[in-house]
């Protein structure tokens, strides 16, 4: 899977307090990370099942000979398990120190967003998942809920 | 050229580590009244390396204070000095301090004053100050206007056999000179037949113009004043001759060096040459067996296939002892730990007023470089618990009919793939029932429980327990023996109890060998791999010749050859999907660890072989029951189990004492006959 | 081609700048950690000059310069020794089992240099 770069936020030119931003889908919704903490992006791996832990940990991959465990985001949200195919991607992100991979349906592409362009969360009484919504975006047409990384992998 | 000294700064508070290990672990000997050359040999030569070094790179507290103590250490050298335990606790009083310069200078931290302590060791050594006499200063080199002198330098026949050349000598002269005539002088000279290459047989009479001083002039000869005659005449001058200005030549000794060494010398490990000589053997190896891996399948046929199975196996073969030899390098004897107790019996036997001793066996016994670290504080928890509360003083010793001193032992060996440490006392043993006692009155066992003694004695492992009457100093309350079982347990290892009332104590620690590679097998229950750590396993029996039995309130049991041992299920107790009922082959390997054994259910046995351990941690917790993780062949992660886990999550109880598990009715002596 | 050296000194401390001085100035530089490892080393190969320290374990410095010399390809190689004593002792026991010249400790870069090039072309 490549990320692709949007053609139009570059051409803009870079903003102060400009951030850069990895697009993917879950279920019907898009979210967006902070690219600084991605590390690479998988597809299909092998997972191995994990006992004693909770649901949303899929399993362990093997990532360059250190296992990293993997999380099934629409799980995380409270969902369903997302359905593990070929087509399936894993983004491995790094923060301090540790190594999560998150398993999505799909990545879209890498935004830039402005400050101007992020709001603060709502106050939406979802299941548990407003902790870990660091803000909103907008981009263009899209609404791109912004996680707070630490928050997720806590 | 230039050197900036501070590069080798690292490897000499390496090498400063080392000495003063030496000294803090010999020292002791000198009480001991085995006293040899050797030993003084050898304590001398630790304080007199660590002065050289350190005069070479600056640090002045740390030469000042190995001058003081080398002084001392020569004087019991050579017999000027008796040796006596007043000297004794001196000398490892300033080893503390030379401990605790070195760690200062390591982080660039200003050292204190150290001449009380230097004082002290010069009334001792008797040299009350003096120190040797630094070294000369360079000689001043030029003194005002030029002189004509006149040099004859005739060498001794055995010159050349000190390898020295007299050409160069000669030039090093004519280099401090502006005009130089040199004139040979061949009186000396045998003809030619009875001319010995191998000796000198010429001179030289050099005029030579010079500024130089004739201090100057003679150091060109230093070396050699005692092989050749030298004489140096000069020319009266012109002018009256000027006093000789004598430059100090003192060289400031620059401040200790900015580059801040690193701190943790836990980094670096010393390694035998030869151990490395044999990995780049086998290195070699490894890439002539692959060279012909590769050659084999260059113009490939059906016909050749022999050759690149054997050139494979070859391969595996290397790699295998490449990896032996790698996993090597990381063992290290236990005796670097051991040393130090000596000085900590020592210490003890002071303090507590008892006449303690300590016997050491198996110190060549090798263990992994990091386990050795983690070891040395519960042995030291251990020791001290077993002078303060396991032995009894000198009269209850002797009122027992005991020898007055108490012997505490450590012994170190191999035994399977684990390392066995003990650490036993012949002191008075465990009082089982305070300890009980003190147990209930904690909560931690139900009043009239029923618990045999070795369950009893685990009690002591618990946070905070302590049945001594008196907390001593040394022990503090009861902290060490949680810390120990900790401790142990973050080795992967064990540590069990056994003790004779009346008669003393061993603390069993068993460790597994290395921590990164096991010896596993590999098995399958339902859709998941998982391994098995070998030297855990005791056997495996095909389950349609051990019938499974459900016991009420005990769960489940396979009888192995008609005896009852409890089973666990991965599906029970990991959620881990089993085969079906009745589906394929399913198998019971039974388990061991410490003093459980039990057996655990598996759908398929897959094979033996070694596997890397990976930690599940930073990224996850450990989850009790898996010992961690590893990569399979085919790239897939497996999950190691870890059997005490096991055993902990299916409620697995000890055998008691007589070798009986809770269920079974016969010893297992006569079971596995 | 390069000039070889042994430098022999139980202190890595010491064998580490010795070594690293003499690299600098074009030395092929071989170390041993007492007289006997340096004998073993000096049986199979021939240098251009050897650096040793007194005492060392095993066999200090005084025995190893007396087996050098013994060693047909040592009778004239330039042999210095690393002393801590100024004293004229040390220097002529130095002398009397054969060694070319000393250096005292501590000493620098520069004298080490020095004292070489007094002794090796």
């Amino acid at each position: 899977m490549n990320a692709q770069v949007n053609a139009q936020s570059q051409a803009a030119g870079p903003v102060m307090g400009t951030r850069q931003f990895l697009s993917f889908r879950v279920g019907a919704e898009e979210y967006a990370i902070d690219i600084l903490a991605v590390q690479e992006i998988r597809g299909h791996t092998a997972i191995t099942a994990l006992p004693q832990t909770p649901p949303w940990v899929r399993g362990a991959m093997n990532l360059r000979g250190v296992i990293v465990p993997v999380f099934d985001m629409q799980q995380r949200f409270g969902g369903g398990p997302v359905e593990y195919s070929r087509f399936s991607v894993i983004i491995v992100v790094s923060i301090g120190g540790r190594q999560v991979g998150l398993l999505v349906d799909a990545v879209n592409d890498v935004v830039d967003l402005a400050p101007g362009a992020i709001e603060p969360p709502p106050d939406v009484g979802a299941a548990g998942s407003s902790s870990f919504v660091q803000g909103l975006g907008r981009h263009g047409e899209r609404l791109l809920i912004l996680l707070d990384l630490q928050q997720v992998m806590a | 050229m230039s050197i900036d000294l501070s590069r080798f700064n690292q490897s000499f508070f390496e090498e400063c580590k080392e000495h003063v290990r030496v000294l803090e672990e010999r020292l002791v000997e000198l009480d001991s009244g085995a006293v040899d050359a050797d030993l003084l040999g050898a304590l001398f030569r630790a304080a007199h390396s660590i002065k050289g070094s350190s005069g070479l790179l600056g640090f002045d507290a740390i030469t000042r204070l190995t001058h003081a103590m080398e002084n001392v250490l020569d004087g019991l050298r050579n017999q000027a000095l008796a040796p006596s335990p007043a000297l004794t606790t001196l000398l490892l009083e300033a080893t503390d301090m030379l401990a605790r310069l070195v760690a200062l200078a390591q982080d660039n931290e200003p050292a204190p004053d150290v001449t009380p302590l230097c004082t002290k060791l010069d009334v001792a050594s008797g040299s009350g100050g003096a120190h040797e006499t630094p070294a000369p200063t360079p000689a001043p080199v030029s003194s005002g206007g030029p002189s004509t002198w006149h040099v004859t330098f005739q060498p001794q026949p055995e010159m050349f056999a000190r390898g020295q050349d007299p050409a160069l000598v000669l030039r090093e002269l004519v280099d401090l000179g502006s005009e130089a005539e040199v004139k040979a002088l061949l009186d000396g000279l045998p003809p030619l037949e009875s001319l010995d290459p191998e000796r000198c047989f010429l001179g030289w009479r050099v005029r030579l113009v010079t500024t130089a001083t004739e201090a100057a002039l003679r150091d060109v000869f230093s070396f050699v004043d005692d092989v050749a005659t030298v004489l140096l005449e000069r020319e009266p001058d012109a002018m009256p001759e000027l006093p000789e200005t004598v430059e100090s030549g003192a060289e400031a000794r620059s401040a200790a060096p900015e580059a801040r060494a690193e701190k943790k010398a836990d980094a670096t490990l010393r390694v035998a040459t030869e151990k490395v000589d044999k990995l780049v053997n086998l290195v070699g190896e490894l890439v002539i067996a692959q060279a012909m891996i590769s050659r084999s399948l260059v113009d490939f046929e059906p016909a050749k296939l022999h050759t690149l199975v054997q050139a494979v196996g070859d391969l595996e073969r290397h790699t295998r002892e490449l990896q032996d030899q790698v996993m090597n390098i990381r063992m290290v004897p236990i005796g670097t730990i051991f040393g130090r107790f000596r000085r900590l019996v020592r210490d003890l036997s002071g303090n507590l007023g008892k006449d303690v001793r300590l016997e050491l066996v198996g110190e060549d016994t090798e263990l992994d470089k990091s386990m050795v670290e983690h070891l040395a504080d519960p042995l030291m928890h251990l020791v001290r618990n077993a002078a303060d509360h396991g032995l009894e003083t000198t009269e209850q010793r002797l009122a027992a009919g005991k020898p007055a001193h108490g012997t505490i032992t450590l012994a170190a060996r191999h035994q399977g793939g684990n390392v066995v440490v003990d650490v036993s006392d012949d002191g008075k043993g465990l009082d089982t029932a305070r300890i009980l006692a003190k147990a209930i009155e904690r909560g931690l066992a139900s009043p009239g429980a029923e618990l045999p003694p070795e369950r009893v004695h685990e009690f002591i492992f618990a946070a905070g327990f302590s049945t001594a009457q008196a907390v001593t100093d040394l022990s503090g309350r009861g902290v060490g023996m949680d810390v120990v079982k900790r401790s142990v347990d973050g080795l992967n290892g064990t540590i069990a109890i056994t003790t004779t009332p009346g008669q003393g104590t061993r603390f069993r620690i068993t460790l597994p060998l290395t921590l990164a590679i096991i010896d596993g097998m590999s098995l399958r229950v339902g859709g998941s791999t998982f391994v098995l750590p070998l030297n855990q396993v005791v056997e495996t029996l095909p389950l349609s010749t051990a019938p499974v039995r459900s016991i009420y309130g005990h769960g489940e049991v396979v009888l192995v050859r008609g005896d009852p041992m409890p089973m666990v299920r991965l599906s029970k107790v990991l959620s881990v999907d089993d085969d079906a009922e009745g589906a394929g082959r399913p198998l019971a390997v039974v388990l061991e660890t410490g003093d459980v054994r039990f057996a655990l259910r598996v759908d398929e046995l897959l094979g033996k072989a070694q596997f890397v351990i990976k930690s599940l941690e930073p990224n996850l917790p450990r989850p009790d029951g898996v010992l961690g993780a590893t990569i399979m062949g085919d790239g897939t992660v497996a999950l190691i189990l870890d059997v005490p886990g096991l055993a902990r999550l299916g409620d697995v109880r000890a055998r008691a004492d007589d070798g009986r598990s809770p269920l079974s009715s016969r010893a297992p002596q006569e079971v596995y006959a | 081609m390069a000039r070889t050296a042994l430098v022999v000194d139980d202190s890595t401390t010491m064998q580490e700048m010795v070594s690293f001085t003499l690299s600098k100035a074009g030395f092929d530089v071989t170390r041993a950690n007492n007289g006997q490892e340096a004998l073993t080393r000096a049986s199979g190969q021939k240098f251009d000059l050897v650096i040793t320290d007194l005492n060392m374990p095993v066999m200090d410095g005084l025995t190893l310069i007396k087996s050098l010399r013994a060693l047909p390809t040592f009778k004239f190689t330039p042999v210095l020794m690393l002393t801590t004593e100024a004293g004229d002792d040390r220097k002529q026991q130095g002398r009397a089992a054969g060694a070319t010249g000393w250096l005292t400790k501590p000493f620098d870069a520069d004298k080490l240099i020095a004292v070489v090039k007094k002794v090796l072309p």
